[in-house]
């Protein structure tokens, strides 16, 4: 053949081939340029998954940013048997690798029959709830080594809400409950009253992930801190709070009394800085309390109040006019026959007195007759200024009304049945809050218990300062109502046990006769304090009232010692100067025996510690391992001192002491958070006081050591890290002694 | 027939080596390799070289060694053992079919131990050269259409067994290449009319004896978007790697379709759409373009050769070489039905890498003795 021909030939070949070529061209052109949004959107979609962040309840924070509620994540594992059918449709057997069963039942810890069952009945399982760690790696690994369809075995994170502080604040805080989502609700407290803050919102995001769907990137943090709930931050203050609750406890347990309120308010705000009841429970376990341990009777059970109603007659009386400061009044024979019934004093004054030493001797025969004076209706709108008769809306759930007739329905006794405190009940809020408006100028402030709602960055969602209500008096009466109850306190029926050392401080005591008695016919009391702190220039409100006391009856015998307590630890928690320095150290000296440092601040001169001078906390020789001394640094707080015994006034002895040898071992927890520590504790089986913020810096025991029978183990924690590294190497520093 | 004579130091070749065609070659290569390299890298660019690409790597090497000993080996010389190759390529065919290792559903290849070895990939370059040796004789009087029964035979055999492994596919690829020889070898164009007829009238009442999986393969080319998830699923991610490579692509070793394994075959049949996705429209084009070139260096080269096998020859290898190129590159854009065939010079496979290059080396010895 020629060669010209071929030449051709080949060129027609080359020519068909560049053809086929460029339509490729053209192809690739429209794929890659016209269409490739189409492309990229497709691509964009199947390497990204939609998943659904479970939020994390926001934590409850006191006053000065100590953690009292807070939530971690743990595992609900489900197991979906649909996924392992042969084909597809509803009906087609189940592909179940032998052995799946045996290893599942071991590692559920379940018996065989009960795990049959999930295979018997495809369906969606869910088969542990707030899996521990261990179980949901061993389950990981059972998904693994059988190599089971993906979604056969799903981990769901949930939000598990834990108390630190166990037994602190606990009807304020309230609890949880998981819904059948799976979702914390509040039930009780702030964690009910606040709920919609605290939960969080459930948000859907995108991964990306390969063609198995499993995911190839962590979610960024900040996407899922914004699922989180607010934190909020009380207006309690842990450590008033942690005394408080600690004194009533004491006190109620002393008398074998039925139960207990006590609550410290901010006159100036209205905040409650302390609210215990006694009995109290831990939130923590909620579940296997009664109903009596969780009635939060500060707020629900009105009572009628005695003579502390005196200190509302008497304002009411002064501000309207009707009563000067400086007048005798008629105390009677120490009884009064009036309206057809006697009243009667407990200790006969008779004739006429100084009101000053009527009211300290609580002289009901002066007071019911004084309160003829005062209009019915005026009398009436005053009581109701106070915030008598309905509920003062405080922050928290379940708040009582109290009992305050309207006027019609009062009869010729009335005015002087209320004048001394019946006819009329009030919640242990309402009394507090009335006494705070007379240590507040005569403002009455809104209740609260939550300062702030924050966000987990930080800012500020909702802020609550407070809030003043109503003008309840002028603030000469006011300042004249100060001097009639400090008198209470020096010589009245307070005298001798509601003085605190130092300070001057007022109150007034009340004394209620049940209308019933017990069954053994013995008559049955309720014994109050109300008082403000200190009384020159009222900070706090503390009002303490005892239910059913056996062998005292009297407000000033029962409930004074109560307020006295609370007041010396407010004083120097909130840092309240004394009114006489010398007599307040020389008294804390003698009776206590050192100065205790919670909140003191370090001097100039005081970074070579001794532990006597700086006062701090003297180690017990049998916990072993604590260090002797925290180095102390000008301008920085010294760590507050950690009581033991409130340990164990706090938490029911458990354990008995033959079994010494079969206690737990404390593990270390120093330098670990709270949630760590906790932790690691749960898994030796100890509940332990988790007392601060911040980081592990001392524990008791030490670690390794047995945790004996008789005392609860205890981990302190500190915000700042450089205490908490210095308090470690002063660890290091005790043991190579 | 001129007796084909030897020479140990080809100092005469070195005038006439061809190295354009050389460079696209090695220019090919170095782009196959990047790209196996970039999709197979563990994502967020390329790691280091390893897996696949260092393997390929490899082959790449060996490939090159023996194309240029076929370089300075005088093809001609094949012409005495063509009829024992044909034997021999046949006889392994055969033996495939009972004594092959099952991948894919298809029985073509053969495990010697740690290597395997796809008989398919040397019986291409068998036929070539037989049917390129039977057309050179018979050369001035290739023109009829009683002319083509017994080439058309030598064909048909080895093409039918391949068929039988199956692999639709490579049998497909004769078809091209027997009609480029024979167009080459200069046959009447009535006759190429009748053919092309006859294959029309073949393919339509084959269809019908097709296995399902070939028929779905069809019926997914003319609809992919009928089943995303199942049979159009392949094409459907080629297409969404191309795609979102858009004008310039994602980078090299950042493919996301491919790192997220949701491209299938990516470092075989669909290597192509992970250029498209590393590199964009930009690196698609450049890599065509290099393509094109070589084919048309190929075939300008036969122009310039006087021996009449060895036209035959390169023609054959370009129509093999194209024919590849055209079914994988269609295949991923969505041109053609799914038919399973590597890309020259990208696609990872060893057999046929060494058959490539093969292919290339011979060209190059028709090439270099053209002064000759």
């Amino acid at each position: 053949m020629l060669r010209k021909t071929y030449r051709f030939r080949l060129l027609l070949l080359w020519c068909s081939t560049f053809f086929v070529f460029s339509a490729i061209l053209v192809r690739l052109y429209h794929v890659q340029v016209i269409d490739n949004e189409k492309y990229l959107v497709r691509a964009a979609e199947q390497q990204h998954k939609r998943v659904t962040l479970t939020p994390r309840r926001g934590d409850i924070l006191d006053r000065n940013g100590s953690i009292l509620a807070t939530s971690y994540f743990t595992d609900t594992i489900v197991l979906d048997t649909r996924k392992l059918r042969r084909g597809k449709g509803d009906e087609a057997p189940l592909d179940i690798p032998p052995g799946l069963i045996d290893d599942l039942a071991e590692v559920l810890g379940r018996p065989r029959s009960q795990i049959q069952q999930y295979f018997d009945k495809p369906y969606r399982y869910y088969v542990y709830r707030k899996a521990p760690e261990e179980v949901s790696q061993a389950m990981a690994m059972i998904d693994e080594r059988y190599d089971l369809p993906p979604n056969t075995i799903i981990f769901e994170k949930q939000s598990k809400r834990y108390y630190p502080k166990a037994h602190l604040a606990a009807h304020i805080l309230g609890f949880t409950k998981i819904d059948d989502a799976g979702d914390n609700i509040g039930l009780a407290g702030v964690e009910l009253q606040y709920d919609e803050y605290l939960k969080g919102s459930y948000q859907e995001t995108q991964i990306p992930v390969n063609s198995l769907r499993t995911g190839l990137a962590p979610i960024a943090d900040e996407v899922i801190e914004s699922t989180y709930g607010h934190n909020l931050i009380l207006t309690i203050d842990e450590q008033i709070q942690m005394f408080t609750q600690r004194a009533l406890r004491r006190r109620v347990g002393e008398l074998q009394a039925r139960s207990g309120v006590a609550i410290v308010m901010d006159v100036r705000t209205g905040g409650i800085l302390a609210l215990a009841n006694c009995p109290d429970f831990d939130p923590n376990h909620f579940s296997e309390t009664d109903d009596d341990q969780r009635l939060n009777r500060a707020l629900t059970d009105p009572f009628e109040v005695g003579s502390v109603m005196k200190i509302l007659t008497t304002t009411l009386l002064l501000d309207g006019g009707l009563l000067t400061p400086s007048e005798n009044v008629n105390t009677g024979s120490g009884a009064v026959f009036l309206h057809g019934r006697w009243i009667r004093d407990v200790h006969a004054i008779g004739g006429w007195v100084p009101l000053r030493h009527a009211f300290a001797e609580s002289s009901n025969v002066a007071m019911a007759l004084l309160s003829e004076r005062i209009e019915q209706v005026a009398y009436y709108q005053g009581l109701r200024r106070f915030g008598l008769g309905s509920s003062l809306g405080i922050d928290l759930p379940g708040e009582g009304s109290g009992i305050l007739r309207p006027v019609e329905q009062w009869t010729a006794m009335s005015r002087a049945s209320l004048a001394i405190g019946y006819e009329t009940s009030l919640t242990p809020l309402q009394a507090v809050s009335a006494l705070a408006a007379i240590g507040n100028n005569g403002w009455r402030m809104a209740p609260h218990v939550v300062q702030a709602v924050v966000s987990r960055d930080g800012r500020t969602i909702r802020e609550f300062p407070g809030e003043p209500v109503e003008r309840v008096a002028n603030p000469e009466t006011c300042a004249n109502m100060l001097e009639l109850m400090e008198a209470v306190v020096l010589e009245g029926t307070g005298k001798g046990r509601a003085e605190v050392p130092g300070f001057r401080v007022g109150g007034k005591t009340g004394t209620t006769v049940k209308h019933y008695r017990s069954d053994s016919g013995r008559k049955l009391y309720i014994a109050s304090f109300a008082g403000l702190f200190p009384i020159d220039e009222p900070r706090v409100a503390i009002f303490v009232t005892v239910d059913e006391p056996r062998g005292a009856k009297y407000g000033g015998e029962v409930s004074a010692p109560v307020f006295r307590e609370i007041a010396l630890k407010v004083a120097h928690i909130l840092g309240i100067p004394p009114s006489d320095p010398a007599e307040y150290e020389a008294y804390r000296r003698k009776e206590e025996g050192f100065v205790d440092p919670a909140l003191r601040v370090a001097e100039d001169g005081d970074s070579s510690p001794s532990a006597e001078d700086n006062g701090v906390l003297a180690v017990d020789a049998d916990s072993g391992g604590m260090p002797a001394a925290l180095p102390v640094e000008p301008g920085r707080p010294v760590l507050p001192a950690v009581d033991l015994a409130l340990a164990e006034s706090l938490l029911p002895a458990t354990g008995d002491e033959d079994a010494e040898a079969e206690r737990p071992r404390m593990p270390d927890c120093l330098g670990l958070t709270m949630v760590e520590a906790w932790e690691r504790l749960a898994e030796a089986g100890i509940e332990a006081r988790m007392i601060g913020s911040g980081l592990a810096v001392r524990q008791d025991p030490a670690p390794g050591r047995r945790l004996p029978a008789s005392r609860a183990a205890m981990v302190v924690f500190a915000q700042n890290t450089d205490v908490a590294q210095k308090a470690s190497a002063g660890e290091d520093a005790f043991q190579a002694q | 027939m001129a007796k084909a004579r030897f020479r140990l130091v080809p100092y005469r070749l070195l005038p006439w080596i061809d190295w354009l065609l050389i460079a696209l070659t090695l220019l090919l290569l170095a782009a196959g390799l990047i790209t196996m390299w970039g999709a197979t890298s563990s994502g967020d660019g390329p790691g280091p070289l390893q897996g696949y690409a260092l393997r390929q790597l490899r082959w790449m090497g060996l490939g090159l060694t023996g194309m240029f000993v076929l370089l300075f080996f005088d093809y001609r010389w094949l012409r005495r053992v063509v009829w024992v190759l044909y034997g021999l390529a046949v006889a392994l065919l055969g033996a495939v079919l009972v004594a092959g290792e099952t991948v894919n559903n298809a029985r073509s290849w053969f495990n010697l131990g740690g290597f395997s070895l796809q008989p398919a990939e040397p019986a291409k370059i068998v036929v070539i050269l037989t049917l390129g040796h039977y057309l050179a004789r018979r050369g001035r009087v290739f023109r009829g259409l009683r002319h083509t029964f017994i080439p058309l035979a030598l064909a048909l055999v080895p093409m039918l067994l391949i068929l039988k492994q199956p692999d639709l596919g490579t049998a497909a690829v004769f078809v091209p290449v027997v009609a480029a020889m024979f167009w080459a070898a200069g046959i009447r164009k009535w006759v190429v009319g009748l053919f092309l007829l006859a294959g029309i009238a073949v393919a339509a009442a084959g269809y019908a004896h097709l296995k399902p999986y070939q028929k779905d393969r069809i019926l997914t080319f003319l609809n992919p978007e009928a089943d995303p998830r199942g049979k159009g699923y392949n094409v459907l991610q080629a297409q969404t790697a191309l795609g979102s490579g858009r004008l310039l692509g994602k980078g090299w070793g950042r493919g996301t379709q491919t790192h997220f394994r949701f491209l299938p075959e990516y470092h075989t049949d669909f290597i192509f759409p992970t250029v498209g996705e590393q590199f964009g429209l930009a690196g698609t084009v450049a890599v065509l373009l290099l393509l094109t070139l070589f084919i048309w260096r190929m075939l300008d080269l036969a122009r310039r050769v006087h021996d009449l096998f060895g036209v035959l020859i390169i023609t054959g290898f370009a129509a093999t070489l194209a024919t590849h190129m055209v079914l994988n590159i269609g295949m991923t854009i969505g041109l053609l039905p799914v038919t399973g065939l590597p890309l020259p010079f990208f696609s990872y496979g060893g057999s046929f890498m060494l058959a490539t290059l093969s292919m290339v080396g011979l060209t190059l010895s028709v090439a270099a003795r053209r002064g000759l």
